[in-house]
């Protein structure tokens, strides 16, 4: 009897448990979305650091041509370059994004992988 | 009370001060920067007066936003990161935070919205992570702008890449928190003051009114998510690239 009691006694416990893991599950995510997942705030930045780059490349190429009475040639290399970091910055800040989250999270699943 | 969206931002002088030419009068600005670090320090203090095994409310409050801001940093920099510059992140963490805060109440003023603060800040930012660089690397810290494993013609183009990347940080650092929250700012007055000048158009007007009220209402709660956000976001890539001042060598 006692033996049988205390059975029951650890199925409910297992079930507590599991309905605790399961709760904790629920929500983790949630947690998390408040703090990465912000549209806004991801635009934000990819945004900055892209416009960021392009100016100071033209900022740097603008004083090179004072500095060297070459106007405007400098300033025409440091747009472009400012374009290439710029685009730089934007594939570092995406990496950094996706290394912060779980893969593919977002979307339905897939039926068809072409480029596994 | 003025309608002009713009007003918010006038630096008004409290106490007009002269130094040699140089106007550091007290003004609205600084009177928030200072409850900016006041609060967060009456904060702490009351935080952890008690110290207790089992802690109550306020230090658990303390001891959450010391949790949160410690696991951002070594997630980011690891246990020497958070040895050298925790002060510096926390502090900055909670500073942006309030003054954020603070900001969102009516007749505030908020510092944040002044580029040359944010920019201040994003440039002690800066100036630790080449001074802390140079001290730990060395002349290794240059590799930053010379990753390896490139072939090396291509380092005409990348060198030059990588050096404006890198002096674009502390301008993309400042104008991120700045915009964000003097566009937010803009905002929310734009909608609020379309509410009395609707009222002033009689019964119709009184009627529509109700929506750029809403708008207000639903504005006002992200802004609360922005302010929070900013701040994270700020102190988060703080993290970053005083990570890059550390491991620069190692590239």
């Amino acid at each position: 009897m006692s033996h049988r009691d205390n059975n029951s006694h650890h199925k409910t416990l297992e079930e507590l448990s599991r309905k605790v893991n399961a709760a904790i599950k629920a929500k983790e995510p949630v947690v998390k979305e408040t703090y990465n997942n912000s549209g806004m705030g991801l635009g934000m930045r990819m945004a900055s650091e892209f416009v960021s780059a392009i100016l100071v490349g033209a900022l740097l190429g603008l004083g090179l041509d004072n500095w060297l009475k070459t106007t405007p040639w400098f300033l025409l290399l440091g747009l472009g370059i400012g374009f290439a970091a710029g685009v730089v910055n934007i594939i570092r800040a995406g990496n950094e994004y996706s290394k912060n989250q779980p893969l593919g999270q977002d979307l339905p699943p897939s039926p068809d992988d072409e480029d596994n | 009370m003025s309608n002009d969206p713009m007003h918010q931002f006038h630096i008004e002088r409290i106490i007009p001060m002269d130094l040699g030419g140089v106007d550091i009068s007290f003004s609205n600005a600084s009177a928030f920067l200072l409850l900016g670090a006041a609060i967060p320090a009456a904060f702490l203090l009351m935080s952890s007066a008690k110290a207790a095994m089992v802690p109550g409310r306020m230090q658990l409050i303390g001891e959450s936003t010391y949790k949160f801001v410690y696991d951002n940093l070594y997630g980011a920099a690891g246990s020497k990161g958070v040895k050298m510059f925790f002060p510096l992140v926390m502090t900055l963490f909670l500073f942006i935070f309030t003054l954020n805060m603070v900001g969102l109440f009516a007749y505030n003023f908020t510092p944040t919205s002044q580029i040359i603060i944010t920019a201040a800040m994003a440039l002690i930012v800066f100036a630790t992570v080449i001074i802390v660089g140079f001290a730990k690397n060395g002349l290794k810290f240059f590799k930053l702008f010379v990753p390896s494993g490139v072939p090396l013609p291509l380092y005409i183009i990348v060198t030059p890449i990588e050096i404006i990347s890198f002096f674009s940080r502390p301008l993309s650092h400042s104008v991120r928190l700045w915009a964000n929250i003097f566009a937010g700012h803009i905002l929310v007055k734009v909608f609020a003051g379309f509410v009395p000048t609707l009222l002033g158009l009689g019964a119709l007007g009184a009627i529509g009114s109700v929506l750029p009220f809403a708008m207000t209402v639903a504005l006002y709660a992200l802004e609360t998510l922005v302010a929070f956000l900013q701040a994270f976001v700020f102190t988060l890539l703080t993290c970053l690239y005083l990570n890059d001042a550390l491991h620069a060598g190692d590239h």
